[in-house]
């Protein structure tokens, strides 16, 4: 197994920079759409109705389906003027993904506007790092792009271990990455947590 | 000069052109009338005579003045269009042959696997020449003309790292294939999970780029490439799923489909069919001995059109029709009628699509409780150990449950399924019960996480005893957005093979071509499933006690 890391690993890194690409867009499309629904959830009754409605329907959709749904139900000729990143089948990705950040979005954007209303800022000021926590998830969750033949990094993990004869070499390489993504991750979720107590310290009333 | 639909008409000379090898293979004028001209002849001039109202296609074509030949635009050395009036390939100069004997203007008409049959139903087009298989299924659909003009073999080319010797080593493996290819429901039954491309070319890049280790198509396309040596060093055919007799094909049994069985005849006897494949580079297949049958008087009717024991049969990939297949037509023709609506339901309508649908609905079914039980078993045991008054097993589970949380479950899956693969064989049972486990494990851990959460924030004068029962009650919005996650994570169980409604539909679509009403019928059955989850788990929380 150790004979195919020299050519393994730039790709995994590679296809790991798609997947960043993957969940800073769908964050991207998440706050452009999630933002103007979290305004609506705390306005009057005949603006916040529709926009608990769409953001219900959201948190219900499962991404994987969207995903397919996207790639397959879109006629060509939309999915050519939609597809704004050259390749429908990584747009169809970020949307399906995005369904999710908006959302998430919406959602703690409301709590972050009623906590600004309250004059609360410690607790307005979390909607920065629940953020993050949100990229960490995309990151995590944007490994389905494999299904579709995205060249991220658990495609290209799945594609060497294809190609590996002994089963024990193809278990010891999905455990090698799946340490990777728990060591990476635990760090970023530390960090998060760790700016979430910073902020909410420095941010609490005094006295 | 340019027409909607992308479609062209060919200049003057090119008709011309074919014409002059037509004849110059015929041996020219002074070899006299060929087998089967005179009765060609008569067609035609019973077609000039009637009105231009009758349902004959050649009686439309010469109305008209121009033949509309259905081709393909991608597939290399049979029909490609280079630019809006270069169209190149085998199959055009067949469409060009027909136009030039007919003695009318010839319109190239794009059409695609999955929609070529529908063009000629819709009578788009006069006649498709697009690599087309004479399968019997597609024999109730349009006239194939007789004989076939070429006949491939569908095979398996791949990475030559990946070894698979037959069908049986699909299971599991990602293969490109394009859709309405009439073998894609054989190697689906295999086990393999197909990836679905619009046009070859797609497909070959899917390949070339690592997408699919294995790809699917005739030999006549890969031929092509494998004579490449950069691709054939990377790829080689893996296996011969089937062969397969391609035919041109017109709408009905009428003049014009006669008139085309005559030509096909002459045309394999003249040793045109075989002139076309070498000037264009395509493997001579079976077109040598073809030849020799149709120069067999023995083959041939007296007004020279084909004897029907010298024909070759058409492949046999039928797709009987379901017992409910007549209901539904009815259904599809009532929605049409009333509501304007144009459903087609092509899961319902065929045996295997029918099976393969309802096996794919209970399956989830199995799958949406396995993974709710297993989520709520996990979350609960694993919380209990995270909760543990001993260190040990805390920091056991806290390591573990950071792995699992930190880990893509569509990695988890995969190794999970190489795992298991080490001690099990594959089997529909088996990727059902492991993609239970691991969605399990992955929502599980997350909400034993919100649980420890839960009992740390637990005032320090609770009973020991209660202590976990109110971790549990404090953290039931995270158990219950988990369980939530746990359903909406089913589908991705497709990707380890399990036959669930996603595989099943992808299934289906792969030979039926219908994808806009499949997809929006997965995308409802899923989000149903979801919001029953929320309605039962909020029914759930509202009665546990404060």
């Amino acid at each position: 197994m150790i004979e195919v890391l020299p050519d393994f690993l730039p790709r995994f890194f590679a296809g790991l920079a798609v997947n960043v690409e993957i969940a800073m867009l769908s964050l991207l499309v998440g706050l452009a759409a999630g933002l103007p629904l979290a305004v609506m959830l705390c306005a009057g009754p005949l603006a916040a109705g529709p926009a608990a409605a769409v953001v219900g329907l959201l948190r219900a959709a499962p991404t994987f389906v969207v995903m397919f749904f996207l790639l397959n139900a879109v006629p060509r000729e939309y999915a050519a003027t939609l597809g704004f990143l050259g390749d429908w089948s990584m747009t169809a990705v970020i949307l399906s993904q995005a369904v999710y950040a908006v959302s998430y979005v919406a959602d703690n954007g409301q709590v972050a506007l009623r906590a600004l209303r309250a004059r609360d800022g410690a607790t307005a000021v979390l909607f920065l790092p629940n953020l993050a926590r949100a990229f960490c998830v995309l990151l995590m969750s944007s490994g389905v792009a494999a299904a579709v033949g995205t060249p991220e990094a658990i495609f290209t993990t799945i594609r060497e271990a294809e190609r590996m004869p002994a089963l024990a070499d193809r278990v010891a390489l999905f455990l090698l990455v799946m340490l990777f993504f728990a060591v990476t991750m635990q760090a970023a979720f530390a960090l998060i947590n760790r700016l979430r107590f910073r902020l909410a310290r420095a941010l609490a009333p005094r006295g | 000069m340019s027409h909607p639909g992308g479609a062209c008409f060919v200049p003057v000379w090119r008709p011309l052109l074919a014409a002059l090898l037509l004849w110059l293979l015929a041996g020219g004028a002074a070899a006299g009338a060929a087998p089967g001209e005179t009765r060609i002849a008569e067609l035609v001039t019973e077609a000039e005579a009637s009105a231009c109202t009758v349902n004959d296609a050649l009686v439309a074509v010469l109305c008209r003045g121009i033949i509309r030949v259905g081709v393909r635009t991608d597939y290399a050395r049979f029909a490609e269009r280079r630019a809006a009036h270069e169209w190149v390939g085998f199959e055009v100069d067949l469409a060009r042959g027909l136009a030039a004997r007919l003695g009318v203007q010839l319109e190239l008409v794009p059409v695609t696997p999955a929609n070529r049959i529908a063009m000629l139903a819709e009578r788009r087009v006069d006649a498709v020449i697009g690599t087309m298989g004479h399968t019997v299924a597609r024999d109730s659909q349009v006239r194939f003309i007789r004989p076939h003009y070429y006949a491939s073999r569908t095979v398996i080319v791949g990475d030559r790292r990946v070894a698979t010797d037959g069908t049986g080593d699909l299971r599991g493996l990602t293969v490109c294939v394009t859709i309405g290819n009439a073998d894609n429901a054989r190697i689906a039954g295999e086990g393999a999970r197909l990836l679905l491309f619009d046009n070859p070319a797609q497909m070959l890049d899917a390949l070339r780029l690592e997408v699919c280790t294995l790809a699917m198509h005739d030999d006549a396309l890969f031929s092509v490439h494998l004579a490449d040596p950069a691709f054939a060093a990377r790829f080689t055919t893996r296996m011969v799923v089937s062969t397969l007799p391609w035919g041109m094909a017109t709408r009905q049994e009428d003049r014009l489909a006669r008139v085309m069985d005559i030509l096909s005849t002459r045309w394999h006897a003249e040793g045109y069919f075989l002139a076309l494949a070498n000037h264009h580079g395509i493997a001579e297949g079976p077109l040598r001995e073809e030849q020799a049958r149709w120069q067999d008087p023995a083959c041939l009717g007296a007004d020279g059109a084909p004897r029907l024991e010298c024909l070759a049969p058409p492949a046999v990939l039928l797709l009987l029709p379901s017992a409910i297949a007549p209901g539904v037509e009815v259904l599809e023709r009532w929605l049409l009628d009333w509501l304007g609506l144009r459903v087609s339901l092509p899961m319902l309508k065929s045996q295997i699509a029918l099976e393969v649908f309802l096996r794919g609905i209970v399956i989830s079914l199995l799958l949406v409780a396995g993974a709710l039980v297993a989520t709520l078993g996990l979350a609960l045991g694993f919380g209990a150990a995270l909760c543990a008054r001993h260190a040990l097993p805390r920091l056991v589970m806290r390591a573990l449950t950071g792995l699992l949380q930190c880990s893509p479950l569509v990695l988890l899956l995969f190794f999970g399924y190489a795992a298991v693969s080490v001690i099990l064989p594959y089997s529909t049972g088996v990727a059902l019960l492991l993609a239970i486990v691991m969605i399990g494990l992955y929502n599980g851990s997350h909400a034993a996480a919100g649980i420890a959460d839960a009992h740390a924030a637990l005032p320090p004068d609770v009973p020991p005893e209660l202590r976990f029962r109110l971790a549990v009650r404090g953290a039931s919005v995270q158990i219950m957005s988990f369980l939530v996650n746990a359903t909406k994570s089913t589908s991705i169980a497709s990707m380890i093979g399990v036959p669930e409604l996603l595989n099943a539909l992808t299934d289906i679509t792969s030979f039926t071509s219908e994808r806009v009403l499949t997809y929006s019928f997965l995308l409802v059955f899923y989000a149903s499933l979801v919001a029953l989850v929320v309605w039962a788990g909020g029914r759930v929380q509202r009665r546990l006690p404060a």
